[in-house]
């Protein structure tokens, strides 16, 4: 830049510049306005260190805390533990857990099952009221298979059963004499076979 | 206590050292701001930030005499002024004009007084007043004027050819012309 070095051959920019330069009127006010100017920097360098300071030591307090919660406590990243997660309502049938313990080095890890108590727990208990067995468990006996009718009325027919090797043998003279009316009638079928002396099922059943 | 030792007070943040230096200079340097900047608020807000800068960084300055120290201080104004007007777009050049070879001259001002001269370069347009305020009174070359406003060399001196005619124009507009005339 030319700072202010002059080009022109007139000499009119000269007297005006000279004349500009010996306009020096001050201006307490103008001043006023510039001096809180130059003033607010201090104020603000003072605050900004006290923000400063508030917040190392929000940092420095919170780096204690954390320092404090964990060093009595047993758990970090390698002894950590996870917990069950049943349930108080959960079966009492104990799931196998899956544990994790460091064994002498940091880096290796053992696997050890827990056993679980399913094997002590033989048969499942039930407990119920007296009352309540008699009405719902029955001892049920039968020495035949019930055919459902369609009309009640009708007296349901005994099932003999046959067995497959005697299908065509001629039935045995115990089972021939004591035939009844509601017997079904034996009917020699299609299928081959040779009785081979198994006894048929008697009559009383 | 002269200059040089009201500056070394300056330098220590001394209140009164800097309302002295202040009440030195501010006069002539709103001057300076007021031929940039048209606005009077505008020019006394960039001559508050010129003395700001200048007390910042007057540790920096070597004192070798008046006149040094003067041009220092303007320096900082007219930067802050020419800072100001290119945030404000103010120039904004519609297209650049071929440069003419006839240049018209600015003799006539020699028959005017300072006063006279502050006021007509007041009514120019910002694009033409700054470079007329670079190039004629600050005695800026056209290459600093484009690098300084981001224009290039044709603008610069196509603006300072038309603040000329426009000056002229405004001259022979108020009569003045018919006065030097007459007394010639």
């Amino acid at each position: 830049m030319s700072n202010g070095k002059l080009i022109n051959k007139n000499g009119w920019a000269e007297s005006f510049l000279s004349w500009e330069k010996n306009n020096s009127t001050g201006n307490d006010l103008m001043w006023e306005k510039l001096n809180q100017k130059l003033r607010a920097p201090r104020k603000k360098k003072s605050m900004n260190l006290l923000w400063a300071a508030a917040a190392l030591f929000i940092i420095s307090g919170s780096a204690i805390f954390w320092k404090y919660q964990f060093k009595g406590g047993q758990e970090s990243a390698l002894t950590f533990k996870k917990h069950s997660s049943a349930l108080p309502n959960a079966p009492f049938i104990k799931p196998v857990e899956k544990a994790i313990t460091i064994i002498n080095h940091p880096t290796q890890q053992e696997t050890i099952y827990k056993k679980s108590n399913n094997s002590i727990i033989k048969t499942p208990v039930l407990l119920v009221d007296n009352s309540l067995i008699v009405k719902t468990v029955q001892p049920v006996v039968s020495d035949s298979p019930q055919i459902a009718t369609a009309n009640p009325d009708i007296k349901q027919r005994r099932i003999r059963v046959v067995h497959m090797n005697e299908w065509f043998s001629p039935p045995p003279p115990a089972f021939a004499t004591s035939k009844e009316d509601n017997e079904i009638p034996y009917t020699p079928s299609i299928w081959p076979g040779k009785h081979r002396g198994l006894s048929p099922p008697s009559s009383n059943n | 206590m002269n200059l040089h030792q009201l500056l070394k007070e300056v330098g220590k943040n001394d209140p009164i050292a800097q309302k002295r230096l202040f009440d030195l200079y501010s006069g002539s340097m709103l001057l300076v701001c007021r031929r940039y900047i048209k606005d009077s608020q505008d020019a006394e807000e960039m001559l508050l930030n010129g003395f700001f800068k200048f007390y910042s960084s007057i540790n920096s300055f070597r004192y070798i005499n008046e006149q040094a120290l003067y041009s220092w201080i303007k320096k900082i104004m007219v930067n802050e002024c020419l800072m100001f007007l290119r945030k404000k777009m103010a120039f904004v050049v519609i297209g650049d004009l071929p440069t003419e070879d006839h240049i018209s001259n600015d003799d006539v001002l020699d028959k005017l007084n300072a006063e006279d001269i502050f006021r007509l370069v007041l009514e120019l347009p910002t694009g033409y007043r700054t470079v007329f305020n670079l190039h004629a009174i600050e005695g800026w070359e056209h290459k600093e004027i484009s690098k300084a406003l981001g224009i290039s060399e044709g603008t610069s001196k196509s603006q300072l050819n038309k603040a000329r005619k426009l000056l002229q124009k405004n001259l022979s507009q108020q009569g003045l012309i018919y006065e030097q005339r007459k007394t010639n």
